[in-house]
């Protein structure tokens, strides 16, 4: 079909799984950055521990020598170069003398270690030092003996921790990658779940797109959904209804339109078409004549009514008007009819309301005439007439008639419909009195509604809002 | 009495002719704007009927010029337009009246006399026709020496009739005049009003003064249609 609506520009929006994908990555980085750091954190806490529990046990051993063996003391610097041993030793006297130490413990000098403390002190922190040569030493420094003891001695410890820091080093790098190529995987499985989770949206968006406005019986809520997308298709099986409905209505307003105008038309043109076939009595020239105007009556009549419907901007002129008085004269209009039928008409109430006077007679006209045609012999009328709360009017028309259908009832306001009890009963009406009933209320600002029990009678209610300040005409 | 029809619809103008002049009517037709005010301002004429949608110059525009130039001569505008602000318009250009298509020809007929007389015209106050006399001020009817026994609204819709015997009425006229109701109801209220008047005023007489029209309206004379 070519009634292709033209779709305002749409802002260019980031798919579903962009958006998706993106929150993944954000998510996986942030768990992963999180758990590394904190196991990279609590690894090189352990490796500090413990290098600082060696120095510590270190400086005690020492100590203990120097209480007990003073004279074992050298055995405790350990042999070989710097390169092979983990630690380093220097013994000093109270005067600063080296004693002993390790051969790689000249270039830390003695100033860089802690503040020494006393043998009755416990043992500090070790601190940290780089040398210019790239390496890396724990430093502590104490007391050993009693302060004026002869073998009151400064021990110092040096601990080599350059490998555990390269170890530390490595760690991170790897730790580093480990991440990267989780977030990497994290995308691409991202990519593939939402294309998976996805994939009844798309099921769905084809279904719908199937549905042509010959197929639009078709319901999308036969398939088995997730539960996530039930609403939705809800929503949509609920506008395929009131689409199908509507498409129905307005095939048959169609029909309708065609079968009022054509059979007028039909009737005039076979009516003339035999008349002349042949000569014809003069009378009964004048029959045809006389018939054909009978059908124009009415094609003028379907005409006249369609192109009211038709006018988008119907005017209106109105003005304060006496209800009662109008009821009245409608219902002096109507009242040799009334009489014919045996049916009472009754007048409750009044108001006074601002409408255009003509649009307001044809109104409530059509729906008396509505009320005399449906409401079988000695039947009543009563024409409630009272104000609201808010200021307006309303005029509820009552009758003990045949009533509606209730599955007629949504329909009676549209434009040519016909229950096939109307039609039995009065085969003359065109379907267009109610529609042309609202929409005078319409314009006017107002309402009309109608309740009916069938066998039991009909009630037509016209609601008028309250006057508003007359605006410019 | 001269009519000038400004018409551009050939078979309108051809029917419009053909029954105004068996009405009595002398007829001019014009086929466009221009030749209309044309006649208009060369001959002399007792009321223009006028098209709105005409070729040349629109139907607007020749009344304009027409009031404009000192020519007050009745006018009737015929039109398909009917919406309120288009007859409002019309009127307001000084049109005499304002008919929309389609119309009866009864009721053309019926409004150029209404127009043609609207200044001599004097209300009577008794009004008879064969043995039937109104008595206007009194609301007292009588056929042959009886007194007819009619409502309000029935001896309204008689003198409506007599006054203007000898031309059809159609329903639309006869709801608006003796109803003031001016829509046209799918029931057939005239119909029934009418039948119950010829049971009081023809049905017990032998002349009836009452006659269908059929698929137009109602006629009141004395000699049979």
């Amino acid at each position: 079909m070519s009634s292709m609506t033209k779709q305002p520009e749409a802002k260019a929006s980031t798919s579903i799984t962009t958006r998706l994908v993106g929150f993944y990555l954000v998510s996986t980085l942030l768990i992963l950055l999180c758990t590394n750091y904190f196991q990279f954190k609590a690894l090189s806490k352990d490796l500090a521990y413990e290098d600082d529990d060696f120095v510590a046990e270190r400086i005690h051993i020492l100590r203990e020598i120097v209480a007990r063996h003073p004279d074992a003391l050298k055995d405790q610097i350990p042999s070989g170069s710097a390169g092979e041993t983990r630690h380093l030793i220097r013994v000093q006297d109270e005067q600063g003398r080296t004693l002993l130490q390790s051969p790689g413990m000249s270039e830390l000098g003695v100033e860089l270690f802690p503040p020494a403390v006393t043998a009755d002190e416990g043992i500090g922190r070790s601190t940290k030092h780089r040398t210019a040569g790239d390496k890396n030493y724990l430093l502590n420094t104490a007391w050993a003996g009693r302060h004026g003891d002869a073998h009151y001695r400064l021990v110092q410890v040096a601990l080599d921790i350059t490998d555990e820091d390269e170890l530390m080093s490595k760690y991170l790098i790897r730790t580093g990658a480990a991440v990267l190529i989780g977030v990497l995987l994290a995308a691409a499985l991202g990519v593939l779940i939402t294309r998976r989770g996805l994939k009844p949206l798309q099921e769905m968006a084809g279904k719908v797109a199937r549905i042509t406005e010959e197929e639009l019986h078709q319901r999308v809520r036969t398939a088995n959904w997730p539960k996530e997308l039930d609403q939705l298709t809800l929503a949509l099986d609920g506008m395929l209804a009131r689409l199908e409905e509507s498409f129905a209505r307005l095939s048959e307003f169609s029909a309708n339109l065609a079968h009022e105008l054509r059979t007028p038309i039909n009737n005039l043109r076979g009516e003339a078409e035999v008349a002349l076939s042949r000569a014809r009595t003069e009378e009964e020239y004048r029959d045809i004549i006389e018939s054909s105007i009978e059908e124009y009556e009415r094609l003028s009549r379907v005409v006249g009514d369609i192109l009211f419907l038709a006018r988008p901007d119907q005017t209106h002129l109105p003005q304060p008007i006496d209800v009662r008085q109008e009821v009245e004269t409608l219902v002096e209009y109507y009242q040799n009819v009334a009489d014919e039928q045996q049916t009472v008409i009754s007048i409750k109430g009044s108001g006074s309301v601002s409408v255009d006077p003509q649009l307001f007679q044809r109104a409530v006209g059509n729906v008396i005439s509505n009320a005399l045609h449906y409401t079988p012999n000695s039947g009543r009328i009563g024409i409630n007439i009272r104000s609201t709360d808010d200021g307006g009017v309303e005029i509820a028309v009552e009758d003990s008639g045949i009533g509606i259908d209730p599955a007629e009832l949504p329909r009676i306001f549209d434009r040519f419909f016909r229950s096939p009890q109307a039609r039995q009963i009065y085969n003359q009406g065109s379907g267009l009195g109610l529609a042309i009933v609202h929409s005078i209320m319409t314009l006017h600002g107002g309402s009309v509604s109608v309740a009916s029990a069938p066998g039991e009678g009909t009630v037509v209610r016209l609601l008028f809002p309250p006057p508003t300040n007359p605006g410019p005409a | 009495m001269r009519i000038l029809v400004v018409e551009d619809e050939q078979k309108a103008a051809n029917y419009l002719k053909k029954g105004l002049t068996e009405s009595g009517f002398s007829v001019d037709i014009a086929n466009d704007g221009e030749d209309g005010l044309h006649l208009a301002g060369t001959e002399s004429y007792d009321l223009i009927i006028l098209d709105v949608m005409l070729p040349l110059k629109g139907g607007w525009s020749v009344i304009r010029e027409l009031r404009a130039a000192g020519n007050e001569v009745p006018v009737i505008f015929l039109s398909a337009r009917d919406a309120v602000h288009d007859r409002v318009h019309g009127l307001e250009l000084g049109a005499d009246d304002y008919l929309v298509k389609p119309f009866a020809f009864s009721e053309l007929l019926a409004r150029i006399r209404i127009i043609l007389r609207r200044h001599p015209l004097q209300q009577s106050e008794s009004m008879r026709v064969a043995d039937l006399e109104l008595d206007l001020p009194r609301h007292k009817a009588r056929r042959g020496g009886t007194s007819l026994d009619l409502t309000v609204k029935e001896f309204q819709l008689l003198a409506l009739m007599l006054r203007r015997r000898g031309e059809v009425l159609s329903r639309t006229t006869i709801s608006e005049q003796v109803w003031g109701i001016n829509f046209d109801s799918d029931t057939n209220v005239v119909d029934v009003a009418i039948r119950r008047l010829r049971k009081k005023v023809d049905d017990p007489f032998p002349t009836k003064l009452i006659h269908t029209i059929r698929g137009v309206g109602y006629v009141l004379d004395d000699e049979t249609a």
